[in-house]
């Protein structure tokens, strides 16, 4: 992420979010940002609880501030978004004084839904936000969380679609125009997308390498991968046992036709600890 | 061979029944699949398995030949796989099979050739008593021959020798127009597009199993030789067919693809992979270098 971004991250897993956030977190502190966490209703101490510990002194030298929504935006007992745009100008002036290079915001959106007094104005916001950031030069970028859990279809799609920017994911674990590797996160493991051949081979060992063995369960999910060759589909299956010989179930996640077709052809998909998975 | 050497161990038998009516090859049938606990199976014409089961129940298991013999490759895996599945969990599998000849070119021909001395090695060493029929009245001269070769009794040869023999048969011509297209490392990518595109102007529906045939071959030029090699293709209308050229090293075929991969052993199962997706697959030494053919049919009528 750059200034000038406001990004939104929908997501329905809390290891996702917690991921993101402490890569967003933790680079903005290595750039001399200032970082503004604003959440939902949990207390700091149960914010830096997933955040990590490493992060406890920024909080003590201000270069990290956790605060709720409520303290945030409440103040004067009504959401009031022209207050809060102003307020975020404030926050703004207040890092650069302090000799931050930048400001990071990011918000837990759950509270628009609670229902407090002037809250019906929170897509107003957003798009106040939205305009600020696309009309101005900012030393600034915002990151909106979103429980897509709690929000309603046609709200949630609503307040994506303001962030014209469009959503933050998590880094790939490898792209190289052939092969794409993206962590997933329910269960934990490896999103493949283009081609598992001779040149993309030794990244996806390394990949699985990375992966440890801590996990009993290992997803891979399969709906983007186009080709994968047998030498490919061999370390696919063989990741049901650990580089240190310990065995774990293997979820494979949509595989296409071709690649379970010849997963059948060799009989693999039936092997014990092999799972096949179609929606 | 007899009972005897049968019952003393896990032992192949593969036995060739040359016959000359009717009569012969039903008589004949119905005295070896006579057995109470032995599984019983017989693969032969529809008319023919009927009258089999006339004599012995529905103990029999029948398979039509007409599609038990798909391609090579893929019998043997089939046989493996019900050998496995039915018939090695009775104890010990007695199999009468009349191979199918009529109807086959050349090159197929000498492929299910080497498919009956495939036998030999796939199944050495398992309980099964295999029992191929020959028609001395219909079947060409060189086939009655090289039974006797790759069946158990005078003639018999060890199965590398008679699967390099297979190998001096050179490959029949290429039939132009023929699209051509050098590859190396790195360049996987654009061979497979290449593949699809081609195979896909001859009228080939499902593309895929072609472009991965042709990839595990060009994988393993590019890993086990030279690194790099020359990829021609053409059609007849019927089939499309690849040649794929590593100019400079020899890749040794002892019956490279034929074992099925284990995920546990090491080996790719490329080769194997290879010659289940394609019709047929001939590898032959290029002078220099080694040539893969690949066959496989667009799914168009044959002509009569």
């Amino acid at each position: 992420m750059k200034f000038g971004d406001h990004l939104c991250l929908p997501y329905d897993n809390h290891d996702e979010r917690n991921a993101v956030l402490a890569a967003f977190v933790h680079d903005g502190l290595a750039q001399g940002h200032k970082v503004v966490y604003v959440s939902d209703g949990q207390s700091a101490e149960s914010v830096l609880g997933w955040l990590g510990d490493d992060f406890t002194e920024a909080v003590e030298r201000d270069d990290l501030v956790i605060q709720t929504a409520e303290e945030a935006y409440m103040a004067t007992g009504s959401f009031d978004p022209d207050e809060i745009v102003k307020l975020f100008g404030t926050e703004l002036e207040l890092a650069m004084i302090q000799g931050h290079k930048g400001l990071r915001l990011t918000c837990e959106k759950k509270f628009s839904l609670r229902g407090w007094p002037g809250s019906e104005r929170f897509a107003e916001f957003e798009e106040k936000i939205e305009f600020i950031f696309q009309n101005m030069p900012v030393n600034a970028m915002a990151l909106c969380q979103y429980d897509t859990r709690w929000f309603g279809r046609r709200p949630l799609e609503h307040l994506l679609g303001v962030h014209q920017r469009g959503n933050v994911r998590v880094d790939d674990v490898y792209d190289d125009g052939v092969l794409r590797i993206a962590p997933t996160f329910t269960p934990p493991g490896l999103a493949l997308h283009g081609a598992v051949e001779e040149s993309t081979f030794p990244a996806l060992l390394r990949a699985l390498a990375d992966l440890g063995d801590e996990t009993g369960h290992l997803c891979l999910d399969l709906a983007g991968l186009e080709f994968c060759d047998m030498a490919g589909l061999r370390t696919i299956i063989g990741s049901r046992t650990t580089d240190e010989g310990r065995e774990r179930q293997i979820l494979l996640r949509n595989p296409r036709r071709e690649i379970l077709d010849l997963l059948s052809m060799a009989g693999w998909e039936q092997l014990p600890g092999v799972f096949v998975e179609e929606n | 061979m007899t009972a005897a050497a049968f019952t003393r161990g896990e032992v192949l038998v593969h036995q060739a029944l040359p016959y000359g009516s009717e009569a012969e090859f039903v008589k004949a049938g119905s005295v070896f699949l006579d057995d109470d606990t032995d599984a019983i199976v017989a693969i032969a014409s529809v008319y023919r398995l009927a009258l089999l089961r006339e004599q012995l129940g529905d103990r029999l298991e029948c398979h039509d030949a007409t599609t038990w013999f798909e391609t090579p490759a893929r019998t043997l895996s089939t046989m493996v796989a019900a050998a496995r599945e039915r018939w090695w969990p009775h104890g010990r599998a007695r199999v009468f099979v009349e191979p199918l000849w009529t109807g086959r070119t050349r090159t197929e021909i000498r492929e299910w050739k080497r498919f009956e001395c495939l036998l030999n090695v796939v199944f050495s060493e398992t309980p099964t008593w295999l029992l191929c029929a020959y028609d001395t009245r219909r079947l060409p001269g060189d086939v009655l021959r090289d039974a006797a070769r790759t069946h158990h009794g005078d003639g018999y040869e060890h199965p590398a020798d008679f699967y390099a023999s297979c190998n001096t048969t050179p490959l029949t011509p290429q039939i132009g127009p023929v699209s051509h297209r050098g590859f190396m490392r790195g360049e996987l990518p654009s061979l497979r597009s290449f593949v699809a595109r081609v195979a896909g102007s001859y009228g080939l529906h499902s593309t895929m199993p072609l472009v991965m045939a042709v990839n595990e071959v060009a994988t393993n030029i590019i890993v086990h030789g030279s690194g790099r090699g020359q990829l021609m293709m053409w059609s007849d209308g019927f089939k499309v067919v690849c040649d794929l050229l590593d100019d400079n090293a020899v890749l040794e075929d002892h019956f490279l693809g034929f074992i099925p991969p284990s995920p546990d052993r090491p080996g790719g199962g490329g080769m194997w992979a290879v010659r289940q997706l394609c019709d047929l697959v001939e590898i032959r030494d290029a002078h220099p270098g080694t040539v893969f053919r690949l066959h496989l049919s667009l799914g168009n009528l044959q002509e009569c």
